[in-house]
């Protein structure tokens, strides 16, 4: 006897289901509010099961003993609420104190609190409540403090297991059977056949019960508050206490047991019975899982009236009595939200369609968009659609009347007053369509070449503060709507090697194009999709080289109708999402940048990268709603990206800037292409044709 | 299976009330064949806005192989290790160790909810740690959806893919297969060839899934995609 093995009981494991923390939350704010007094919670078990695996590689998957908290934890524990809970489970009635703030959770005085529910079971137990509701004996505390605007949830169950002196240990040298050991094939099936009946009449009580053998070897359910009258020709021996199990292993029967015995030993005096442990496979008329032992304390064991010491705080996952936190802001804070749906609405296209899409590159990429009005709002809106975080705006503009109804991202009321600052504004606006973009905006006057300079500490600080912003930035969108403010940003994003992304209106035509940046590492034979009608182009040009004047003043002769941009309006969203789409091919090049342009646009040969070809430049005429693929190669007389530019802006830094704003001519003397006009002026065989402004 | 067979006026659509006569009956199916957990929840407010409800506890997968292992991934359960330890008397009693360092448990919801608009079954799933903490989008993809069932997705025409909407009911955000495919998959099921037939009965169906048929059909074509078994035993 004194050999006999200690009896160790599977703690419940807390399982809180995410409604769970919804509903506290709704009912602090709307119930509750300040009310910290304790309320009565729901919870539920079911039986322990292992579920034997199907391949030989997998292992088995013992469940845990949970005790789960759901949507109905709230409801008044009565035979609806309980009849609500998922079927094959056993109700277990908590006591919740919610606390105000953190500090009242931390100097709760939790001893007594957990005192106050092993008291409550004791009670029960010793007025004789438990024998009507055993399930009462399965009552826990649960501390919470719910930080409502962090969405944290700190949280700590205690389950109280009375202690009994000595403990419990398992007869027969620790045996501890299956029932397909221990009974007949056809006594299983009447056992698991009557307490089917049991359960369908004893509601909320089911997860305890009597069993003996009756003369015609069937096995008979009782409830506990028969035991008089189930047991009454039953030697000591032949008493069967059975219990719906939480715990699936093989050697230890869940909490429930603990003070289902203190019971027995409370109002039988029993010091030795043989236990059920029913564990089933829900629906499937399994019960092979189920365990039998007896159990045993010396007979001499006497329990007083005294309410005995209790155990059962949960532990944390670090395995100390500590309490844990969760953290539902995923599914509760808006802002996390959206930032779910966004990163499920993009990966569905790389899960489905493209798998080599580089999503993690989309959304780290800064893009800077000079220019917030038709262009700019486009382009930032499908800068967005892609996942892209980082979107800066420059402009120097305020919103006026007449822009809301064509840049989407203006509204009436920014209009008023003299108008917002579009850039800033901008920034605003794109927050409210995305919280989670990190955008600001610049109100900053580019500086033009042959604009001459009024302030120059403003327009050093300007320059400075542009050169920053392109150095902070890897891509570049010009989406201004003049052409000579597009040569400073052209020329520091060829200095720094950057990815510049043009944009420029006609009223029915466009050109999106992309700066080349000259391939350092360039392989001597390309591999790129080249057609053979194109010549190969090793260096790709910029807005600038395909043009022998350098850029001036083209506003100052401008009627108002010059002034401003006069599109199709449908012009800008075409081309702002071409920029975008553009963009997001090159990065899927290797080279980036730097990447050779592709004009094979017949579908069926291989492109250079998972979306397509990258174009270097995109003319489209609406008039005919056509788009043509053209390849400029970079001009060695440039007047923005020329090496000859570069090297002086290297050495003479904003000197050189001065010089270039001041002078219209400065750009064409340099690059030599005064001596060019001149030469070709001499020749006198041809005129050159101005060319749109805009294209 | 039930001996009183119903068809649906416009199959392969079902009205408010065919879906509950469906829902109901995969209930009893699910009752008296294998059981499996299934229950029906009826609206608070609203009669006829129930929906079929069914909780799984399945094992993490943990698959380092796995292409979703390393993004994003941060712990939502933390300790609070602000906070004072509670001492508590020696129990011999208690095992002390514990499954969840061996193995993480994940908590499944799945739901079957009637969509007005598509009239036809949607359905909706959620995935919680035990303290109720939501899955990341690749922790459900790699612990829902194995890499081998992708290819699922593509075949079972789920155009649509899974998205994330708030829940009809609960009205917090859940998890769901796109019903924009559902029509089209139901009804390829049951079409017969055109060139089988003749002109003359070119526009009978030969074959119809009836109500109480409905929804086990079409939770066995769909719901293997999201780690959702439909046992042999529904159809015997």
């Amino acid at each position: 006897m004194s050999s006999s093995p200690l009896l160790q009981f599977v703690t419940f494991s807390s399982a809180v289901e995410a409604t769970f923390w919804h509903t506290l939350s709704t009912r602090k704010i709307d119930l509750y509010k300040l009310d910290d007094t304790s309320h009565d919670v729901l919870g539920y078990y079911s039986t322990g099961r292992t579920v034997i695996s199907q391949h030989a590689t997998e292992a088995s998957i013992s469940m845990p003993a949970h005790l789960c908290l759901g949507t109905g934890a709230f409801d008044d524990a009565n035979e609806e609420s309980f009849s609500r809970l998922p079927p094959f489970s056993y109700p277990s009635i908590g006591k919740i104190k919610n606390t105000n703030t953190i500090e009242d959770f931390k100097g709760l005085d939790k001893t007594s609190l957990f005192k106050e529910i092993t008291e409550q079971i004791w009670q029960d137990i010793t007025s004789g409540e438990a024998i009507k509701n055993p399930y009462l004996i399965t009552r826990f505390l649960l501390l919470t403090f719910a930080d409502l605007k962090k969405y944290k949830y700190h949280y700590w169950f205690g389950f109280p297991a009375l202690l009994t002196e000595p403990p419990w240990s398992v007869s027969e040298n620790g045996q501890i059977k299956s029932i397909g050991d221990s009974w007949e094939y056809n006594e299983i099936a009447s056992f698991r056949e009557n307490y089917d009946l049991f359960r369908k009449h004893s509601g909320a009580n089911a997860g305890f019960f009597l069993v003996k053998k009756s003369s015609q070897n069937e096995f008979m359910i009782g409830s506990l508050s028969e035991w008089d009258t189930f047991f009454e020709n039953c030697h000591d021996n032949e008493r069967i206490v059975g219990f719906a199990d939480p715990s699936s292993l093989l050697t230890n029967p869940g909490w429930p047991l603990r003070n289902l015995l203190v019971l027995l030993q409370r109002h039988w005096n029993v010091h030795k019975i043989k236990v059920i442990c029913y564990r089933e496979i829900p629906g499937k008329k399994d019960i092979s899982q189920t365990r039998i032992l007896t159990v045993e304390i010396p007979d001499t064991t006497t329990i007083s009236d005294k309410c005995p010491k209790s155990v059962g705080w949960e532990k944390n996952s670090q395995g100390k009595l500590g309490p844990r936190s969760a953290d539902l802001a995923p599914l509760m804070d808006p802002k996390k939200l959206a930032d779910t749906s966004v990163d499920l609405n993009l990966k569905l296209m790389r899960w489905r369609i493209v798998p080599d899409l580089q999503l993690e590159k989309i959304r780290e990429t800064k893009c800077l968009l000079l220019g917030a009005g038709t262009l700019g709002c486009y382009v930032a809106r499908s800068l967005l659609g892609w996942g892209v975080r980082h979107i800066t705006f420059v402009d120097n503009a305020r919103v006026s009347f007449s822009n809301p109804i064509r840049q989407p991202l203006f509204f009436f009321e920014d209009c008023l007053e003299g108008g917002k600052p579009k850039a800033r504004t901008a920034a605003e606006n794109l927050k409210k369509v995305y919280p989670g973009v990190i955008t600001e905006g610049h109100d900053i006057s580019i500086p033009m070449p042959g604009h001459p300079i009024t302030s120059e500490s403003q327009v050093r600080s300007d320059v400075e503060k542009i050169k920053q912003l392109v150095e902070s930035h890897d891509v570049v969108f010009l989406l201004m709507d003049s052409r000579e403010s597009r040569w400073l940003p052209t020329m520091l994003g060829a200095s720094m090697r950057k990815l510049v992304i043009n944009t420029a209106l006609g009223f029915d035509t466009y050109v999106v194009m992309r700066h080349g940046v000259k391939d350092q590492h360039a392989a001597s034979k390309s591999t790129d999709a080249y057609s053979s009608k194109m010549p190969k182009v090793d260096h790709l040009g910029c807005y600038f080289c395909n043009d022998i004047v350098a850029p001036i003043d083209s506003l100052k002769d401008r009627t108002l109708d010059q002034q401003c941009t006069v599109t199709r309006p449908g012009l800008s969203a075409i081309a702002g999402a071409y920029a975008v789409e553009l963009m997001i091919s090159v990065l899927h090049h290797e080279k980036g940048p730097a990447a050779p342009a592709d004009t094979n646009d017949d579908p069926s040969s291989a492109a250079s990268t998972p979306l397509g070809i990258i174009p270097h430049q995109i003319r489209g005429f609406l008039t005919n709603f056509n788009n043509l693929l053209i390849i400029g190669q970079a001009y060695d007389k440039c007047t923005a990206c020329s090496d000859k530019i570069l090297e002086e802006y290297k050495i003479n830094g904003f000197e050189f800037l001065k010089r270039v704003f001041d002078s219209p001519t400065y750009l064409e003397e340099l690059t030599g292409l005064t001596k060019l006009h001149q030469e070709s002026e001499a020749a006198g065989d041809f005129d050159w044709d101005e060319e749109d402004t805009e294209l | 299976m039930s001996n009183t067979q119903t068809y649906p006026k416009q199959y392969p659509f079902l009205t408010r009330q065919e879906f509950e006569v469906a829902a109901k009956s995969f209930l009893e199916q699910s009752k008296n064949v294998v059981g499996e957990g299934w229950i029906w929840i009826e609206h608070e407010k609203l009669k006829g806005f129930g929906y079929l409800s069914r909780k799984m506890i399945i094992q993490k997968v943990n698959d380092s192989s796995n292409e979703f292992k390393n993004e994003d991934i941060t712990p939502l359960t933390t300790d609070d290790e602000q906070f004072d330890q509670i001492e508590e008397v020696e129990d011999p009693g208690v095992l002390n160790t514990s499954l969840e360092t061996a193995v993480e448990y994940l908590i499944v919801d799945y739901h079957i909810i009637y969509s007005t608009s598509y009239k036809v079954p949607v359905l909706y799933f959620n995935a919680y740690h035990n303290d109720g903490t939501p899955l990341t989008n690749d922790e459900i993809y790699s612990c829902l959806i194995q890499p081998s069932r992708l290819e699922d997705i593509k075949i079972a025409g789920f155009h649509g893919g899974i998205s994330q909407q708030d829940h009809p009911t609960l009205l917090i955000p859940f998890y769901y297969l796109h019903p924009c495919e559902t029509a089209t998959l139901m009804k390829s099921i049951v079409d017969i060839p055109r060139s089988t037939k003749s002109n003359s009965d070119y526009n009978i169906l030969q074959n119809k899934i009836s109500i109480e048929g409905y929804v086990r059909s079409w939770l066995s074509l769909v719901g293997n995609v999201v780690g959702l078994k439909i046992e042999i035993d529904y159809f015997l």
